[in-house]
């Protein structure tokens, strides 16, 4: 039987390998998923493994887990939601949470109302921001906006069960939101809504497209197709980077604007898609700015001004 | 004649399902922009949108209804972020028009 042994540190340098790792498991009909070295991991991290554990249990695959008991972080995993997202664990065991707010969310599946997650996700990013007044304001905004638009893209498009993970840490002024699905993918949804340039780019290219604005595979006028392009561009804005894993692609687009195309090994895909966005917080204060600013640079609009009319 | 539409009493303080928002514009707006001769998107009280929500309720009135829209259409009580959203739209909207057009 196959063993997928959970690496030691998956952090940003090392989301990539594990995410191969999770391709190359992802058909296994039976595996052992070993616990027993992992001493760090990312929400990025955290929310691919939970979305991989969704698959294997909707495809009735068998998973076997080991070394959660010798885990060093078996605490962090548990408050973080992992073991009783995963079924490793019941949810009625009593264990000493920490308040999260301002620090961490832990994984949450997209089930309920869009709206209500961003604002449960982004109160605990940004305390006090739901207050528009409030100095997390700006914050709490970019949250609430990334999460929504991602989150949308899960319900609308992946036919497949989400989830959000999030952590703010004060030292590195970061703040880090991932969301992952098990279902159909980004190159599969584009070149099923029928655009004839999806069926001759490899996955990483067709992921690029998706980052064009009004590229979607939405049947029905939605957001025209700009929810992603918008994300990464306020991300970017924002001085962070984000990393998209689909199919058989990833694409790294960074602070700079340069993109990062790669691939998993031939015959291997991930098995859905994984959003993970970084940002610094320090950036987002002014986030009303930082989205008139990408909708400038993001979508082709005509030189005549239509200044709408508003009141107050 | 003036219709005033609260988007507060009808989705509440957050805004983000844009197949929700597309509904409601074919279902409840569309139609009054061709008999009233103001139409009032009342966003006061609402805390958070996004493009999602924004576009689907907003674009597709300007790109069907051009300039008409632009005369008929007030917008109330936005917040500042909610104000860029709508602004956009509405360019978003006139540019598909206009290439609809020509």
């Amino acid at each position: 039987m196959e063993v997928l042994e959970i690496p030691k540190y998956i952090s940003a340098a090392g989301l990539l390998p594990f995410l191969e790792l999770l391709a190359i498991q992802a058909d296994k009909p039976e595996i052992i998923v070993d616990f027993s070295g992992l001493q760090w991991v990312s929400p990025a991290g955290l929310a691919a493994l939970t979305a991989f554990m969704a698959r294997r249990g909707r495809n009735r695959m068998t998973t076997h887990v080991t070394g959660l008991e010798n885990c060093r972080i078996r605490e962090y995993l548990r408050r973080m939601n992992l073991l009783r997202l995963c079924s490793w664990e019941q949810g009625d065991q009593s264990f000493t949470r920490h308040d999260p707010k301002g620090r961490f969310v832990p994984l949450e599946q997209i089930t309920h109302r869009v709206d209500d997650l961003g604002d449960q996700i982004a109160a605990c990013i940004a305390p006090g921001g739901e207050d528009y007044e409030h100095p997390n304001a700006g914050l709490y905004d970019a949250a609430w906006y990334l999460v929504t638009e991602m989150a949308n893209n899960v319900q609308q498009h992946s036919r497949g069960i989400g989830f959000v993970a999030a952590q703010t840490t004060l030292s590195d002024g970061f703040v880090k939101i991932a969301i992952a699905d098990c279902g159909y993918g980004i190159p599969a949804s584009l070149a099923d809504a029928g655009f004839p340039w999806a069926k001759d780019l490899p996955d990483e290219g067709i992921i690029e497209q998706a980052l064009v604005a009004r590229v979607s595979s939405k049947g029905q006028p939605s957001n025209e197709g700009v929810g992603l392009t918008l994300s990464a561009r306020i991300v970017e804005l924002m001085g962070g980077h984000m990393l998209i894993a689909s199919g058989g692609g990833t694409v790294i687009r960074s602070s700079d604007s340069a993109l990062t195309k790669g691939n998993f090994p031939v015959g291997f895909r991930y098995p859905g898609t994984l959003i993970a966005i970084s940002f610094r917080r320090s950036e987002a204060a002014d986030f009303q700015h930082k989205l008139h600013k990408a909708k400038e640079l993001e979508i082709p609009l005509r030189d005549s001004p239509n200044s709408a009319t508003f009141q107050p | 004649m003036t219709h005033e539409i609260h988007l507060r009493d009808e989705f509440g303080p957050r805004l983000s399902d844009g197949s929700e928002a597309y509904r409601f514009r074919v279902s409840k707006i569309d139609s009054y922009l061709s008999i009233c001769e103001q139409v009032v998107l009342d966003f006061s009280g609402v805390r958070s949108a996004n493009s999602s929500f924004v576009n689907a309720l907003v674009s597709g009135l300007f790109e069907q209804h051009g300039a008409q829209a632009l005369s008929k259409l007030i917008f109330r009580g936005c917040l500042p972020t909610i104000q860029v959203l709508v602004q956009s739209a509405v360019d978003l909207g006139m540019t598909k028009h206009a290439e609809r057009v020509s």
